[in-house]
């Protein structure tokens, strides 16, 4: 055992107590404390985020692939779509607007889909509250049907069966149409069930036939498939044909105000940590000023600066790592804990969701881990430096 | 040079500046020359600068100017950290307070030096144990601090200072926070210890009756080393068989 590491061990476990060795666990738990805080917002924010992505996912698809022009391209966008090895499924879409009404109004946006292909890309039989009864079995085209969300649902007070009218403008005339409601589903976005009503491709291509529809086409990605791979190799073989959108790219805003406010909370965070870790520099002081004569003497006796650095930073360094390690520790308890006893408590209608979602990402402990070392450090450095540049001489003289 | 010199110190001055006032000069032009196994003591009121002189020579301070060699260097011309190398092994300092380390054991504050060398664990407690059993604490090796009284204290601080060997101990004041019983046995035992092991040693003291046991007396007054005449010293002109000799000398 190094010298240093031998004078901290009397330092932090004195055989009859002592003030600093207490010193030292209060500031260890302070730091604990705000990593294990800072640990468990970062997890929600993540898990937010996570719930986001799978969701929107789920809806969107992993792709979208849209033409640049209305010139009919369907058959080289399936081309490219069917050799590329990272897709599992595609479907294509349209997309207009309209009002759904009955016993009240939903302004809604009507997504046409070709319900042969619609449930290889998203799980519709995941998302029904009221399923289709002839849901797998192809309905006649000129069957007006319609899916709702489960919040524009009960805000119109319909169940599956009923009929709706659904207002559409043609131009300066408006038309309404009657559409029987097959099924109801909840994607779990509630601004998406509120806003999104499906109804066949080829019904919706004929009501709006006038504008003339573009099509999109939803890609749905095989399990482990990269995503940046297959959208750039995507890009490539529709270069000036189509464009190729990441389901990130699609919600960049949300995500990077989500990443955002996540980076703010870190920072903001990580000055919590940074005032636990001032119970090290105000420890250490105590430290440096009870024990300047005796660490005089010490450098009288040949100790040299590095050794006295090291005597300091190595306690900051102690109270980091300690204090880091079971705050992670911590953190990782509450989290499990809000993961698996969790009673629900949160408005779906504002949060998407009933519970906190939490995702403790590796790289975010690498950060909390790292900031909170670099913090309690460079926190121990300040006594330390000031020491180191006293001389000896100039405390033994004070007495 | 003379192989029997372990330090010169030629020309030192130091000056300090205080607030208000000019800079005032505690050492003019000191002279001093300590040869291996000497025994010196510096006398001198309070305020003359003597403990000045000692950490000069003990490399704790620098001087406004002058050098100080010990064995042919120029130490005052090391970097901070060989410095401390030096004080390490070269030097051992026992100060009118023992200043040991409360938490640690009477052993382990006298190890702390070797400790410092990153010497052998194993040897070093051997070594520490050795010391504290010379200095008459072999009964109270895992004693700290606490549990000791005054003399002791001094004692276990007189044993660290002699745990790497050093080739000049200095002491300030190293009696003076004890009574005159308990400072008379701490000296009684430096002067066996220097005896015994032929270390050299420069010691500040306000204590004359102590200070006349040394083979030398220096006096510092108003900045100016001067020798001491022996006690029972007479002019050469008056008792030529008395020069240079002291009766109860180490």
């Amino acid at each position: 055992m190094g010298p240093i590491l031998f004078i901290l061990r009397k330092y932090w476990w004195p055989e009859r107590g002592g003030l600093v060795g207490f010193g030292v666990w209060i500031s260890v738990v302070g730091v604990a404390l705000s990593v294990a805080l800072l640990m468990v917002v970062l997890a929600i924010m993540s898990g937010f985020t996570e719930v986001f992505q799978r969701n929107y996912t789920r809806i969107e698809s992993d792709i979208v692939v849209a033409p640049y022009s209305s010139a009919e391209i369907s058959g080289e966008i399936a081309s490219a779509l069917n050799a590329e090895a990272g897709v599992q499924a595609f479907t294509p879409i349209k997309l207009s607007q309209g009002m759904v009404l009955k016993n009240g109004v939903g302004g809604v946006v009507l997504e046409g889909v070709d319900w042969k292909t619609t449930g290889q890309v998203t799980p519709w039989n995941e998302l029904w509250v009221e399923k289709p009864k002839d849901y797998g079995n192809p309905l006649p085209q000129e069957a007006h049907w319609i899916w709702l969300g489960e919040p524009l649902a009960k805000k119109l007070r319909v169940h599956a069966g009923d009929w709706v009218d659904v207002l559409i403008t043609d131009g300066r005339a408006r038309r309404v149409v009657p559409f029987q409601v097959t099924g109801i589903s909840k994607l779990g976005m509630y601004d998406h069930d509120m806003r999104f009503a499906r109804m066949d491709l080829q019904v919706l291509d004929d009501l709006f036939r006038k504008y003339g529809l573009e099509p999109r086409y939803k890609v749905k990605l095989k399990k482990g498939a990269d995503i940046n791979v297959v959208a750039k190799r995507l890009a490539g073989r529709l270069k000036g044909r189509a464009t190729v959108k990441k389901w990130s790219e699609l919600h960049v805003t949300v995500l990077q105000a989500v990443e955002h406010q996540k980076k703010m909370l870190y920072l903001i965070l990580q000055i919590l940590v940074g005032l636990a870790a001032m119970n090290v520099v105000s420890l250490l002081l105590v430290t440096a000023h009870l024990r300047r004569k005796e660490l005089a003497v010490m450098r009288a006796m040949g100790m040299r600066a590095h050794q006295l650095f090291e005597l300091f930073i190595l306690q900051g360094l102690g109270v980091g790592v300690i204090g880091v390690g079971v705050g992670m520790a911590l953190g990782g308890a509450v989290c499990f804990l809000f993961q698996n006893f969790q009673p629900s408590f949160l408005s779906e209608s504002v949060y998407n969701v009933t519970r906190l979602p939490l995702d403790v990402r590796p790289w975010d402990l690498v950060w909390i881990g790292c900031g909170g070392l670099i913090i309690s450090v460079l926190f121990s450095a300040i006594p330390a430096w000031s020491l180191i540049r006293q001389q000896p001489l100039e405390v033994l003289k004070q007495e | 040079m003379d192989d029997g010199v372990l330090l010169s110190a030629t020309g030192l001055r130091k000056t300090f500046a205080r607030a208000g006032e000019g800079p005032v000069e505690v050492l003019r032009a000191v002279d001093l020359e300590i040869a291996k196994g000497d025994s010196i003591a510096i006398v001198g009121k309070s305020g003359t600068g003597k403990s000045t002189l000692l950490h000069v020579i003990g490399t704790l301070e620098r001087p406004s100017k002058g050098e100080v060699i010990f064995l042919g260097q120029d130490v005052f011309r090391f970097t901070e950290s060989r410095l401390a190398h030096f004080r390490n092994r070269e030097l051992g300092f026992v100060f009118q307070f023992h200043y040991l380390m409360p938490e640690f054991t009477a052993l382990e504050n006298v190890m702390m030096p070797a400790l410092l060398a990153k010497a052998n664990t194993a040897q070093s407690r051997s070594r520490a144990g050795a010391l504290l059993e010379k200095v008459g604490l072999k009964a109270l090796f895992s004693h700290r601090p606490s549990q000791l009284s005054g003399g002791e204290r001094q004692r276990v601080a007189i044993a660290r200072a002699l745990m790497m060997s050093p080739k000049l101990l200095l002491t300030d004041e190293m009696t003076g926070n004890l009574d005159p019983v308990t400072g008379a046995e701490v000296f009684d035992l430096v002067k066996k210890i220097h005896m015994e092991t032929g270390t050299a040693m420069v010691s500040v003291t306000h204590d004359e009756q102590l200070a006349s046991q040394y083979s030398r007396v220096y006096r510092l007054t108003d900045g100016i080393l001067k020798p001491e005449p022996p006690a029972g010293w007479k002019p050469p002109s008056q008792d030529p068989n008395t020069r240079g000799l002291g009766t109860s000398r180490f």
